[in-house]
C-alpha cells in the first residue's frame, strides 16, 4: 500500500536523518565558554536587585532611615 | 564542601570542574536534537551559560546531569524554533512517486524539511523518539513532562508530517 505507515514514515525519518555526528565536540568548549562571560559582565541576581530596589524605595520614603539602612548593607 | 554545593553558591571553579565533566553528555544530547555539530557545540555554550546564570536555584543534593539536560533539551528546542522560522518550505511534488522505489536523495531532503516545519517542541520529542530511539522514560525527564505527554507530542508530530507529505504529493 502507498501509504505512509508508522513504520514506514519512522524508516524515511531514520533515512533523512542519517547518525554521523560526532559523538563529542572537536575542541574544548570552556575557552568559548569563558569568552562567553567575559562578554556579557559579572551576574547580577534577581536577588541583588530586589535590595536595591527595596533599598531605593525606602530612602525615598524614609529618608530617615538611611543612616540604619547604610548601617545594614 | 562538595562540588555540587561549591557550584550553587558561585564558585567558577567548581563550575569548570562541572563543565568539564558534563560537557560531552550535554553535546550528545543536543547534537541528536539539532543534527549540526557546530549549532551543537553553541548550544553546549549556551546551555552552560544558563547553568551557570541560574546557579542560585541549583540544590546541591540534586541531580546535576538531569538539571544540564532539561536546560540543555530547552537551549535545543529554542533553536529548532528560530531555524523552523527560517526554513523554507519545500517545492511541491507534481510528479507521481514512483511505486516501490527506494527513499531518493530528493524525497530524503523533502522529508527532512518537512520535519524541520513542525512545530520545535514536536520535532523535539520526535526526533529523539522516532529516530534516536530514547526511551520514553528519559524524553519525559529532559523535556520536563510526562510520558504520557512525549507520546501525545511524537502522535502530534507524526500526524502533521504525515499531513504535510501528502499536501507534498511525497509517497513513500
Amino acid at each position: 500500500m502507498n501509504q505512509w505507515t508508522d513504520e514506514k514514515l519512522r524508516e524515511a525519518l531514520k533515512a533523512a536523518f542519517p547518525p554521523g555526528a560526532p559523538e563529542a565536540p572537536v575542541r574544548d568548549l570552556w575557552p568559548q565558554m569563558l569568552r562567553r562571560m567575559e562578554a556579557t559582565g559579572p551576574l547580577v541576581s534577581w536577588l541583588d536587585w530586589t535590595v536595591v530596589a527595596v533599598s531605593g524605595m525606602l530612602l525615598l520614603l524614609l529618608p530617615g532611615a538611611a543612616p540604619i539602612l547604610f548601617y545594614f548593607l | 564542601m562538595e562540588l555540587q554545593e561549591r557550584f550553587a553558591r558561585g564558585d567558577l571553579e567548581a563550575f569548570e570542574t562541572l563543565f568539564r565533566q558534563f560537557q560531552g553528555t550535554v553535546y550528545r544530547w543536543i547534537v541528536r536534537i539539532v543534527r549540526n555539530p557546530a549549532a551543537a557545540e553553541d548550544l553546549t555554550v549556551e546551555t552552560f551559560w544558563r547553568i551557570y546564570r541560574a546557579h542560585a536555584r541549583f540544590r546541591p543534593d540534586g541531580n546535576f546531569g538531569a538539571w544540564a539536560g532539561r536546560i540543555a533539551t530547552n537551549a535545543a528546542i529554542d533553536h529548532l524554533h528560530r531555524a523552523r522560522d527560517d526554513q523554507p518550505l519545500p517545492e511541491d511534488v507534481a510528479k507521481p512517486a514512483e511505486p516501490d522505489a527506494a527513499l531518493t536523495h530528493e524525497t530524503g531532503e523533502k522529508i527532512a524539511a518537512a520535519f524541520r516545519g513542525l512545530p520545535a517542541k514536536y520535532q523535539a520529542a520526535a526526533m529523539l523518539a522516532l529516530i534516536e530511539e530514547e526511551p520514553y522514560a528519559e524524553i519525559a525527564a529532559a523535556l520536563g513532562i510526562s510520558e504520557g505527554g512525549v507520546k501525545t507530542r511524537v502522535f502530534r508530530a507524526v500526524r502533521l508530517l504525515r499531513k504535510k507529505l501528502e499536501q507534498l504529493g511525497v509517497k513513500p
